[in-house]
This record gives C-alpha cells, structure tokens and sequence, in this order.
C-alpha cells in the first residue's frame, strides 16, 4: 500500500492585501479597499499644513485628494512624487483617495508566511494613527 | 379694423449665478478669487516687505507663498492683489495674473473630506477653467487667518 501524499503546504498568495512600495519600502493595503491602480498624469497641489496631503487629482470625473504614503509611513521624501503618478485609488473612512505609490508587488508574495515587517496602512481610520498592525500580527492571520 | 396687438410682457432674463474672478498663479498653479472683493493690484516686489502704500493707503501685504507654506519667489513681476472684505484688507503677494473668468458656484467642487486643516478656509474647492483645474479661494477665509500667520511657515525655495 503506497503511503499516503502528504498534502502540500498552501502556496497561494493570499489575497487580502495587495503590497506596495513607496521609496523601496513594502506596505500593505487590505485588497477590500483597492478601487483601481491608475497612472494619473498630473495634480494640482492643494496648500495644507500636511505633507501626506498632496492635492487634487481629476480622475474618471472625480476630484480626488492625492495622499503621499510616504509620511504615512514615517518615510522623509527625498524628491517630490513624480508625475505621472502611479496611484491607487483607494476607499476609505474619509472618501475614495487617490494614494501616491512609486510600485504595486500584487498580492501577498509571501505565499502565506507571515512577514512582520510589512506594514498595514489602516485606511478605515484615515486621520487617526494610519499604520493599524504589521502584516502578520492581524488577529485574522 | 385696428389691429389689436397683444402685449406680451417681456420676460425678465434669468440672471446668471455665475460671479466674475480674477485668476492668478501661485507656484505653477492657477487660482481664482471673487473680482468682488479685488480692488486693486499693482507690481508687487520683494516677499520679506510686510507693508505697501498704494493710492494713499497702507496696505498689510501677504505673501501667499509664504502663507501657504509653497516656497517662496524672488522673481520679478509679481503682483500685489489689494483685497477687501468685511472691512479687512489686505495685498495679497501673487506671482501673476492669468485673466478674469465667469465661475458658476454651482460648478466648484468642494474639496474632499481628507482636506480638513485651515484649507477649509481658505478654498471653497476647485474648478475647471480653459481646461485647467483652478483652486477657488474664499477671500474672507484667507483675511481672517492673515493674523494668525508668520513668516516661519515659509518654505525656503
């Protein structure tokens, strides 16, 4: 009697959060936000006293605010976001926002194991602390 | 048999809601404030002058760029935009005129929610114009935080 396979580890990415990069650093955003990633070919900066709020963007007949990651993440920005820009239009607690990211990974490269480093951006409580957990910390995982 | 006209009364022409602005630049961006509350402008010079005098009148100027933290322009031909609302005036430092443009309020986008710090006071939102994405501000927003602002918010180009 041939022994029985052992299954095979799940070598899936998971699919609930796409990972990003903004300035070579990976971040996570939860997949159930993700609108579309567009390439956007201009904005117009809005004056305000953040440096994640960058301006507006008009896109598919939309104005949306155009949010840098990069001080989401604790991340100082060496050189401005360039344009066109590559965004990922995201829901959130405060509207659909257009977020300023230089790469889009895909889903979870990790296939499963969890990498801590990762952050996830807490796009339900934009304006209140924005970094939630470490991807791989989620109480879900 | 005389002819009997009927007279029709003449219909009153709706009158447009559109307002007339002034648009100007300011770091590459178009801007567009009430003509209403503009009553002047002329050559505006250095940003570091706090106070200028045009027509027998003293005027507190503010250099937007600096207001708005943008980095500030030592280029020559900007203007001073004098404005006046609710019996506060003020030169407004521009880096220059681009026209004047009928604006619909009904037409200006509010601006998002993620905008929530003291640009509610001062934008009432954006607007197209000749294909261009114009920021309306509000006048008297930008009067009343003239006080509260000081040079330190500016950038250094």
């Amino acid at each position: 009697m041939l022994p029985r396979a052992t299954p095979r580890p799940e070598r899936t990415p998971r699919r609930d959060v796409v990972v990003l990069t903004c300035h070579e650093r990976r971040f996570a955003v939860a997949s159930r936000h993700i609108v579309e990633v567009a390439r956007v070919e201009s904005y117009v900066p809005v004056p305000s006293g953040s440096p994640a709020k960058l301006g507006v963007v008009f896109h598919r007949e939309q104005v949306l605010p155009l949010v840098d990651v990069a001080p989401l993440l604790g991340i100082t920005r060496l050189r401005p976001v360039p344009v066109p820009a590559l965004c990922v239009v995201a829901r959130t607690n405060l509207g659909d926002v257009a977020l300023a990211v230089d790469g889009v990974i895909g889903f979870d490269p990790s296939a499963g194991a969890p990498t801590a480093d990762i952050p996830v951006l807490d796009l339900e409580h934009l304006g209140s602390g924005l970094v939630k957990e470490r991807h791989g910390e989620s109480p879900a995982r | 048999m005389p002819l009997k006209r009927k007279l029709t009364p003449m219909r009153k022409r709706p009158v447009s809601p559109a307002r007339r602005h002034v648009v100007f630049t300011l770091a590459g961006a178009w801007y567009a404030i009430d003509a209403a509350h503009v009553k002047h402008f002329f050559p505006g010079w250095e940003s570091h002058d706090e106070r200028a005098a045009f027509l027998g009148h003293e005027y507190r100027v503010i250099d937007l760029r600096a207001a708005f933290g943008l980095p500030l322009s030592h280029e020559p031909g900007r203007l001073i935009l004098v404005v006046e609302i609710g019996g506060k005036s003020a030169g407004l430092l521009v880096d220059g005129l681009v026209s004047l443009a009928l604006i619909d309020p009904a037409s200006v986008v509010a601006l998002p929610t993620v905008f929530d710090g003291a640009e509610r006071d001062w934008f009432d939102g954006v607007v197209r114009l000749d294909e261009r994405v114009t920021i309306v501000m509000r006048a008297a927003g930008v009067l009343a935080s003239a006080g509260r602002w000081s040079p330190l918010t500016a950038v250094q180009a």
